[in-house]
């Protein structure tokens, strides 16, 4: 699939097929991430988004179908491999250690990424290194004051914080994000979406999101999922202006805020 | 004084946020009974030895269990490994003490992997009875293997020699306990640091998220099973030392009640937290001491009316309760 | 030729009746483990405790084992429903680690009220003398006893299994197993059922406690010491499997009956190592659900 391209594009998945029993919950997707891509999924509820990360991070297995992430054919690979190879994702209901304080939540992603987290010696707490990547991505998200409280007593706008930072940790060539402000107080989203330009220009983005103004800000190409199917992909000013995508997502997205 | 105004320096707000086992009063306190055990309870040695060896079990589980979530319910299957190995060692090796713990825990290592490999497969109550078959398994073995364990006879007649050259096992078991303190001492700051350190981090998390874990890239079964075999390890360690201070080795060493008996202790005294064992194991080896010399059957009433009161009235174990009332007597101070 | 055959007939009738007695015991842990996802550890105690409340019939009345069997296995359900509604409350409502530690406590609670009671002697039933002897077939005896135990606990399975697959006690059951909180969402009140169903449990394994003395002798610590083998029928039935526990526990019974037959130096330990093959193959039973 990349012979002949220049530069392995950073995630290419091609005719994904996953079917749960007779529900058919991805057909024949195909789409491709270019190294620094911004790009956003966008599908009403059950359209099949995040079964989508599922498939590409490895907890679930596809029926048919290939991904490739940066050349490399992760497919059948596992979990931890698709990670090493740089890919990192959040989870649209947050999944962190509840027991653990924020600070070695965050640590627990630093190690990984350092690859010390077999090292049996010398204290997480004096390792100034591991410290100062905790301190540096709590302050990203201006979330320090929470560092010494357990996940499990934080509120639920903050713990989605606390995912955004354990994926930044892991210093990803391919970053997914489910629904990264869902849930998020206004001040929070933007905050968000400030960080979320600020990573680095060859982090390729695939970002989840119901929130459109998000969307359209962050950005620059669109694909529109459907009932497990891909429906419409395009820049943004193609997608804000098909009427079909208008039809079953936007016209019903608007409606159903309105009623809310 | 004025150094004190001066605010720290800023990552040691984070620094404070890690899980750290320091040294505090409380461990002081425990090391000074347990030296001044010997000299004011010289009668009771024996049994302050057999105190040692179970913390340091307890230990062992609470590494698996308490930082890991692998859930053994076939512990004393290590144990018992390691102090045939240790038996063994001393009879057709060398008498000498400190290899032959090396030669218990690492057997018992062996085991560990081997059983390990099995066990991480699966999780929860599955994972228990897995443990628990492996452990009625290997009883069944040394039961029949007579040649090498005794059999129900048990395994006896080996001598261990003086250690380090200079120490002579007496009669009254001084050097037994001195040995025994000193062991636990080197187990007990080896957890200390293992649980500090990014491994034992990394284990806390996977224990509370094993999906989550993977996906930042860590390969869960493989630093579960250096978990599973550290701890079989120290199990080992703390069979090979139940060997040699008794010079008897009985295939009781392997029991399910041996196995039910340490997570009572550990359980007892507060999981997750180290010094849980220390407290756990005391009362169990004393109360149960005292209770069986009354009677071994009734004391089993006793046994069991505990456990079931403890678990419904300290669900989190003694050294939690320890700590609240401590934490109400000095409104000021930090939860650990 | 013949006699091989008929060899492995007699041994087959063994091998059988100590599985269906297996069966006996172990099927109301299956059901406490897929209901409530509750390991009993005591749960072999129920089967003990039916045991000595027919010996102690047998004794003091002298009275048939057969006319002991339902007294003893009524005093059991009383007994365990009164701990159902007393220490198991406190069970439910702990961690599962907290549920192995509390049972393993009521476990060593019934085995020091038995040794209190009984002593610690081991006590098998007299088999009734109209049931004892053997059938000889061409030079093989096969025990009229074993055969008798074959057919009636084959008629209480069978009993088992129409209650459960045809009235309406079964259904809600069944309901309760595949998805507790659904069940409680269509208005069925999961913990009576359980409550009854854990009697239920209680009154089989006392059936099996009494008529398998022969293979499983009383003593105080049976609790403890035939945990492993009920927990092993379980585990590899899948919990919560019914006709898993009966093919485990069938399977159990035949290939220990022959394997001690055929290699008496290996036979304790083949299904231990049979276990841990079939557990890791299919970590969660032969039978598991979904
Ligand atoms: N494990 C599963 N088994 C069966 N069906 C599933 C499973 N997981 C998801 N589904 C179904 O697959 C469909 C797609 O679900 P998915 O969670 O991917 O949707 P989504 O686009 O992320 O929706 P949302 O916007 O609500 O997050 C849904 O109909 C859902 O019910
Ligand atoms: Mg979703």
């Amino acid at each position: 699939m990349t012979v002949g391209h220049e530069i392995a594009a950073a995630l290419e998945v091609v005719g994904l097929h996953k079917n749960f029993g007779a529900l058919r919950v991805a057909r024949d997707i195909s789409f491709t991430l270019e190294p620094g891509a911004r790009h956003a999924l966008i599908g009403p509820n059950g359209a099949g988004k995040t079964t989508l990360v599922n498939l590409i991070t490895g907890v679930l297995r596809p029926t048919s179908g290939s991904i490739h992430l940066g050349g490399v054919d992760i497919t059948r690979a596992r979990l931890e491999r698709r990670v090493v190879l740089g890919l990192a994702r959040t989870f649209q209901i947050s999944s962190l250690f509840l027991p653990l304080s924020v600070a070695e939540n965050v640590a627990l992603a630093v190690t990984a990424k350092a690859k010390i987290d077999t090292q049996p010696y010398g204290p997480v707490y004096r390792r100034d290194a591991i410290v100062a990547e905790v301190q540096r991505l709590l302050a990203l998200f201006e979330i320090e004051a929470t560092a010494q409280r357990r996940v499990a007593d934080l509120a639920y706008g903050q713990r989605r914080l606390v995912e955004l930072a354990l994926a930044l940790a892991l210093k990803p060539k391919v970053l997914l994000l489910d629904e990264p402000a869902a849930g998020l107080p206004k001040r929070d989203s933007e905050r968000l979406l400030e960080i979320l330009m600020r990573l680095p220009a060859e982090v390729a983005v695939l970002v989840i999101e119901h929130d459109m103004e998000l969307v359209f800000n962050f950005a620059r190409r669109i694909t529109v999922m459907f009932e497990g199917g891909i429906l419409a992909e395009g820049s943004v000013a193609e997608i804000r202006r098909d009427p079909q995508v208008r039809d079953v997502y936007l016209g019903h997205r608007r409606d159903h805020e309105m009623a809310s | 004084m004025a150094d004190l105004a001066i605010a720290p320096p800023r990552s040691s707000v984070i620094a404070d946020a890690f899980l750290r086992h320091r040294l505090s009063w409380s461990d002081a306190l425990i090391w000074l009974v347990g030296i001044a055990v010997y000299f004011v309870a010289s009668e009771y040695l024996q049994l302050a030895t057999q105190t040692v060896i179970m913390i340091i079990f307890a230990l062992s589980l609470d590494l698996a269990i308490g930082y890991g979530g692998i859930e053994s319910l076939g512990h004393a299957v290590f144990f018992g490994t390691g102090a045939y190995a240790a038996g063994s060692y001393a009879l057709y090796v060398s008498s000498e003490p400190i290899s032959g713990l090396v030669a218990g825990g690492l057997a018992a290592a062996v085991l560990g992997i081997l059983s390990g490999l099995l066990i991480l497969r699966v999780r929860g109550l599955t994972q228990v009875i897995l443990t628990l078959a492996i452990a009625t398994m290997l009883l069944q073995v040394a039961t029949t293997a007579k040649s090498i364990t005794g059999g129900d006879d048990g395994l006896t007649g080996y001598r261990i020699a003086p250690i380090l050259g200079q120490f002579e096992f007496d009669l009254y078991g001084h050097t037994a306990y001195i040995y025994g303190l000193v062991i636990l001492a080197v187990v007990f700051l080896f957890c200390r640091v293992l649980v500090n350190s990014p491994f034992g981090l990394t284990v806390r998390g996977i224990r509370d998220n094993p999906l989550r874990m993977r996906l930042l890239g860590v390969p869960v079964t493989a630093r579960l099973l250096t978990l599973y075999t550290i701890s079989a390890a120290l199990a080992g360690v703390a069979g090979a030392l139940s060997a040699q201070v008794t010079g008897l080795i009985g295939t009781d060493s392997l029991s399910f009640l041996l196995s039910g008996n340490v997570l009572i202790m550990l359980i007892l005294g507060g999981i997750g937290r180290l010094s849980g064992a220390f407290l756990g194991a005391t009362v169990f080896v004393v109360v149960s001491d005292r209770a069986a010399a009354i009677d071994p059957f009734n004391w089993l009433f006793v046994l069991g009316a505990m456990l079931i009161l403890a678990v419904r009235f300290t669900p989190s174990g003694l050294t939690v309760v320890i700590d609240r009332l401590v934490a109400r007597l000095s409104p000021g101070a930090r939860r650990t | 030729m013949e006699n091989y055959l008929l060899a492995t007939l007699s041994l087959l009738v063994d091998g059988i009746s100590f599985g269906m007695i297996l069966f006996l015991i172990s099927c109301g842990l299956t059901v406490t483990l897929g209901v409530m996802r509750l390991l009993n550890i005591a749960h072999c105690g129920f089967a003990m405790i039916g045991g000595y409340l027919a010996l102690a019939l047998v004794n003091r009345l002298h009275i048939n084992v057969l006319a002991a069997l339902p007294i003893a296995v009524a005093g059991t359900v009383v007994i365990g429903l009164l701990l159902e509604r007393t220490v198991y409350r406190w069970v439910y409502e702990t961690t599962a680690l907290g549920q192995i530690l509390m049972t393993i406590g009521l476990t060593f609670l019934m085995v020091a009220s038995i040794n209190l009671a009984f002593g610690s002697l081991l006590y098998t039933l007299p088999v009734p003398p109209s049931l004892t002897g053997t059938w000889v077939i061409g030079g093989v005896a096969i025990s009229v006893w074993r055969i008798f135990l074959a057919l009636v606990s084959t008629s209480l399975a069978g009993m088992l299994w129409y209650v459960l697959d045809y009235t309406y006690f079964g259904a809600r059951l069944r309901a309760a197993v595949d998805n507790p909180r659904m069940a409680r969402c269509v208005g069925i009140n999961v913990r009576k059922i359980f409550a009854q169903t854990f009697a239920a449990g209680c009154g089989l394994a006392a059936v099996g406690g009494v008529l398998g003395t022969q293979m499983l002798p009383l003593e105080p610590y049976y609790a403890l010491k035939y945990l492993v083998l009920v927990l092993i029928v379980v585990a590899v039935g899948g919990f919560g499997s019914l006709k898993g526990s009966l093919v485990a526990a069938l399977s159990f019974g035949i290939i220990d009956t022959f394997g001690r037959y055929l290699v008496p130096a290996a036979g304790a330990f083949v299904i231990y190592f049979a276990l841990v093959v079939v557990l890791l193959a299919r970590p969660q039973g032969l039978f598991a659900r979904g």
